[in-house]
């Protein structure tokens, strides 16, 4: 696979970057000022989507944000798992939900890179160990350690993976400004960057680097410039995910249960609404009912 | 079928053995200093991992405590596997320990009633706190409490009212400031969910519930001792670090309903530090059940029962 001798290249040299940066996390220096509830960002000529009343480039929120979901993205996808988008595409189409079944369907969590993606506004806290980016809506927590530790030799399968950071005092300023993070799998999965199912590979082997800062100009504007390092992908694949503080000092956080509204009903791979009298509905034409077999009058 | 529900409590109680320990110590916040009423160096420290071992809310300091688990093991200790509320406990209205017994018996008859955890749904306060582990991240103008199901999480603001008014949501409107040692919060405005009931026996709520919550660290000694006393109410199924001679949390909480009770009531919730060394992922629709190592498993490898034929 393409990216599979970066991605060992960066391992190695990412655990002696974290040998060295131990001392760091102890110096007395200033952290940024990360409060509030930040807000998916989106560029000035974003459409409005009446569907769901949200801002974006066009469809649902996506990764790159200044470019639209899906095809839209360009991402530079090997040739098989080009296939395995177009397919997804294709499924939703259809009226299924392609890769993104068990996000959508099973309000599964999205995972890294999804949970990036701010559906609901994101609250960060810093603290001297520990940045935390809590998320909402049935995403895991992230912990970005910055205690100098070593990358563990037992991790299991998660959805956020495993992330690690250090900070950083670029201008030499007294106050920390940049926040590196390695974020390592394994993963579960299948995770897409968005909602058509737009494919991260299913080994669930990627490496996500970002460094994460306040606009110099904008201190109200945070920066997450994500490299996504993944053997679907024929090249690393950066963006700049932006984020804007809600103005109100003491936001109104909002709740967001995935469970509590979802009108969809998985029955192992397929999907069927529930509408609300709760009678099962097909979600695409000429879908066959469930397997009935073990319902004796009605298996006839 | 039953089986889903029993999945959900086995990674429930999975839950208190797989789950954290951070190697977060003892380190306050960044930008503790700034806009709190009360002095920096008066702010109890609460950072740190917290684990309480058993499932249910334990006694209470004194006076009228929760209603408590009819059914339990020889040792006198709640059996946590076959939950029957007390409908009998005089805090409850007639009405509220009619919805009790019902539950009771729906338990009794060898089925599991839905309840929030295992119906993956956002847990109401005070519900919330049967979560074996708890992270309060201190700031200075905000107390954030970190849940494991479902990666949940609660914002208390500090040294602010309650809204005029409050918009319901399952976590309410809490506010927080500090007295001394301990950490106040204070939450109303609940909203009333699909499963709407305050602890696992089914005890309901209406929009009248206040629930004040009081954070404060306990001595190694004391904190032993009130672990001792829990244990007696739940058995000890989490796994505290038996070498930590820290000190330790309890969370004393008072419950005010007049829709639901007929008096106040308290109870306590002592935490201990986790055993193991990582906050893991709790996700609660993956329907996972645990292995004898109390380890998670994704859908593919979890441990299903399977029929070739129906018991029917």
């Amino acid at each position: 696979m393409p990216c599979r001798k970066l991605i060992y290249a960066i391992r190695v040299a990412s655990a002696l970057l974290m040998i060295v940066s131990v001392a760091e996390a102890a110096d007395g220096a200033k952290y940024p000022d990360w409060d509030g509830a930040w807000e998916r960002w989106f560029p000035a000529n974003a459409v409005l989507d009446p569907g769901n009343g949200i801002y974006t480039a066009g469809g649902q929120p996506s990764f790159d944000q200044t470019k639209p979901w899906g095809r839209g993205q360009k991402a530079p996808l090997t040739p098989e798992y080009q296939k395995i988008f177009e397919d997804s595409i294709a499924d939703q189409a259809k009226g299924g939900e392609g890769n993104f079944f068990d996000h959508a369907i099973r309000c599964m969590p999205g995972g890294m890179p999804l949970m990036t993606i701010a559906f609901t506004p994101l609250e960060i806290v810093v603290t001297a160990k520990t940045t935390y980016v809590l998320t909402g809506n049935v995403e895991p927590n992230r912990r970005i350690y910055t205690d100098g530790r070593d990358w563990p030799t037992d991790l299991t399968p998660t959805y956020a993976g495993y992330s690690i950071g250090r900070w950083l005092d670029e201008d030499d300023d007294g106050v920390y400004d940049v926040l590196e993070v390695e974020t390592r799998g394994p993963f579960k999965g299948p995770r897409a960057y968005d909602a058509t199912g737009l494919p991260l590979h299913f080994d669930n082997q990627s490496i996500f680097k970002e460094r994460i800062y306040l606009d110099k100009a904008h201190p109200n504007l945070l920066h997450d410039e994500i490299t996504v390092f993944d053997n679907a992908l024929t090249r690393p694949w950066t963006v700049d995910k932006k984020y804007t503080r809600n103005p109100n000092p003491r936001p109104r956080w909002t709740e967001s249960s995935c469970i509590e509204t979802n009108s969809m009903v998985a029955i192992g791979r397929e999907s069927y609404f529930m509408n609300a009298d709760g009678m099962l509905m097909p979600v695409r034409k000429n879908q066959p009912p469930p397997d009935l077999r073990y319902f004796k009058e009605w298996a006839k | 079928m039953n089986l889903r529900p029993q999945f959900l409590l086995a990674m429930t109680l999975a839950g208190a053995v797989a789950t954290p320990a951070l190697a977060q110590t003892a380190a306050p916040s960044v930008g503790l200093s700034s806009s709190t009423e009360q002095s920096t160096a008066s702010i109890p420290d609460f950072s740190g991992l917290w684990l309480h071992p058993g499932l249910g809310f334990g006694p209470p300091l004194s006076g009228p405590g929760p209603v408590r688990n009819k059914t339990r093991l020889p040792s006198g200790a709640s059996d946590f596997r076959l939950v029957v509320g007390d409908y009998t406990n005089p805090i409850l209205k007639p009405e509220a320990a009619e919805v009790v017994k019902k539950f009771g018996e729906i338990s009794l008859s060898g089925r599991i009633f839905p309840d929030p955890d295992n119906m993956c749904l956002q847990n109401p306060v005070p519900y919330i706190f049967w979560n074996f582990n708890v992270q309060l991240l201190q700031q200075p103008d905000k107390v954030t409490l970190i849940y494991p199901h479902d990666s949940d999480f609660r914002v208390v603001r500090l040294n602010q009212p309650h809204p005029a008014t409050v918009i319901p949501s399952l976590h309410g409107d809490s506010v927080g400031h500090y007295e001394g040692d301990t950490l106040v919060i204070d939450t109303v405005g609940v909203k009333l969910g699909p499963y709407r009931m305050i602890d696992r026996f089914g005890t309901p709520y209406t929009q009248a519930l206040h629930v004040i919550e009081r954070y404060r660290l306990l001595d190694y000694e004391a904190t032993k001792e009130a672990l001792e006393r829990a244990e007696k109410e739940w058995p000890r199924i989490g796994a505290i670090d038996p070498n930590y001679r820290g000190k330790g949390l309890q969370l004393e909480f008072t419950v005010e309903d007049p829709g639901v009770f007929t008096m106040p009531w308290s109870a306590t919730i002592t935490y201990g530090r986790n055993a193991n060394q990582s906050w893991d992922e709790r996700v609660c629709a993956e329907n996972v059940e645990h292995d004898y190592q109390y380890n998670y498993f994704s859908e593919k490898d979890a441990h299903l029962p399977t029929a070739n034929k129906p018991d029917f």
